[in-house]
């Protein structure tokens, strides 16, 4: 069945779309649906953004019918460990450093900047398919996206002791 | 999947943000192809959830299909970017975009493992899966079991023209239509490596896959062994999994007429 292959990322967009501990059931109605849609899956269309663009959907339904979602966009993230191991620890341990605190400084943007970056960056959808995904209108996507990238840069280049931990 | 959109960014902040992707990780999804199967069968949204009883090679297949999946999310972006996208459906791998097995030059057919020409009664009698005939291309002209008793896979094929006289040695000639047919377990038979997209199809209450260019394809024993003498380039191809035996329909008919060839199965 196609759903093994799928599964994991179309969790993993769940998960990070903020479906929280309904991740497990987004996706398997996601998957329903999908297939009983697959006779109007276009041929020239490429078949994995079109399946997270279901379950996008139907993360944001639960959103809608009962608020569950609302601000959870990126709270089951986590980083994982490098593989295979780096033969150069301490440059990898400066890498991780940094991802940690990119991840930070992302979870700490409004919600709409985390979706539009979460989309882009790390399901790499395209524009087109983010706005599709968020139903957002087409323009908006690009506009929200550089505005959060702004918003991002600045939050990186606040000096160390504003908030931030470590020295 | 062209490169990476990474690759082509002239921002840093936006290459680390592709990268940070790639270290991103949740928590383990659960398998979810029973859940899913069970609520196709019983229509009913409900009824599925949190269903534990899964049957052994379904957890098997969801295991393994976990373990490659999570694979692609965990490895370095470099480790990454060599490994190919893998669909994997009924028994059948198919690679994307990724290395292809080097094809010899006159290869349109080579022999599956101890492949060798029986009747259909036999075949049937032999094999411990249903054997699904289409009534779409009548009877086939010749039939062959192959690898093992009881045999692991059963081939229909079908001539245009006279058909080369049956007997006991291989066939050689090539077929107008090839079906190969096996159990529908999960553990690979066949490894195909396609340039561009499988695409799904709904035929009826089954899944099927249409692939419409030629492409190599080569035989995996039941060790998982890849059998490298068995690498040829395969005519396009539909494959479809019905009640437990998947069905590779190899022919030079289009897409439609394959279709109709598997809607007619049984």
């Amino acid at each position: 069945m196609l759903v093994a292959r799928y599964s994991a990322p179309a969790h993993r967009a769940a998960a990070l779309l903020g479906a929280g501990e309904d991740a497990e059931d987004v996706v398997q109605e996601a998957f329903v649906k999908a297939y009983r849609a697959l006779s109007r899956f276009r041929p020239d269309a490429a078949f994995r953004p079109w399946l997270l663009q279901i379950v996008a959907n139907e993360t944001m339904n639960l959103h809608r019918s009962a608020r569950r979602r609302s601000g959870l966009t990126l709270r089951l993230a986590g980083l994982s460990a490098p593989t295979p191991p780096s033969d150069d620890p301490e440059g990898e341990a400066v890498r991780a450093e940094r991802r940690r605190a990119l991840l930070a400084a992302v979870r700490d943007l409004p919600e709409k900047d985390q979706q539009v970056l979460t989309c882009r960056y790390f399901l790499e959808l395209s524009e087109a398919e983010t706005a599709t995904v968020l139903g957002w209108p087409a323009g908006s996507v690009k506009s929200r996206l550089s505005r959060a990238l702004v918003r991002l840069r600045a939050k990186l280049e606040q000096p160390l002791g504003e908030g931030v931990s470590g020295g | 999947m062209a490169e990476h959109e990474w690759d082509k960014s002239t921002d840093p902040l936006e290459a680390e943000l592709y990268e940070l992707g790639r270290y991103l990780d949740v928590p383990p999804a659960p398998p979810v192809v029973a859940a899913v199967r069970a609520r196709l069968e019983t229509g009913d949204p409900g009824s599925a959830r949190r269903h534990r009883a899964w049957p052994q090679a379904v957890l098997k297949a969801a295991a393994i299909a976990a373990v490659f999946v999570a694979g692609l999310l965990v490895v370095s972006p470099q480790v990454r970017a060599a490994v190919a996208d893998l669909l994997r459906f009924a028994g059948i791998e198919i690679h994307q975009n990724g290395e292809e097995p080097p094809v010899p030059a006159d290869s349109r057919y080579a022999p599956l493992p101890g492949e060798r020409v029986v009747t259909l009664e036999t075949a049937r009698e032999l094999a411990d899966f249903r054997i699904l005939v289409p009534t779409g291309l009548g009877e086939p002209d010749v039939v062959t079991v192959a690898d093992g008793e009881p045999p692991r896979v059963v081939s229909l094929l079908y001539y245009d023209g006279a058909a080369p006289s049956a007997g006991p040695t291989p066939v050689r000639a090539d077929p107008d239509v090839r079906i190969d047919e096996f159990h529908g377990t999960i553990s690979p038979v066949f490894s195909k490596y396609v340039d561009a997209k499988a695409e799904p199809i709904a035929l009826g209450a089954y899944l099927a896959f249409w692939i419409d260019q030629p492409h190599p394809v080569l035989y995996v024993d039941r060790n998982g062994e890849f059998q490298e003498e068995t690498t040829r380039l395969s005519g396009p191809s539909l494959i479809v999994e019905m009640g437990g035996t998947t069905v590779r329909i190899e022919a030079d008919f289009g897409k439609d007429r394959a279709i109709e060839v598997a809607r007619s199965l049984g």
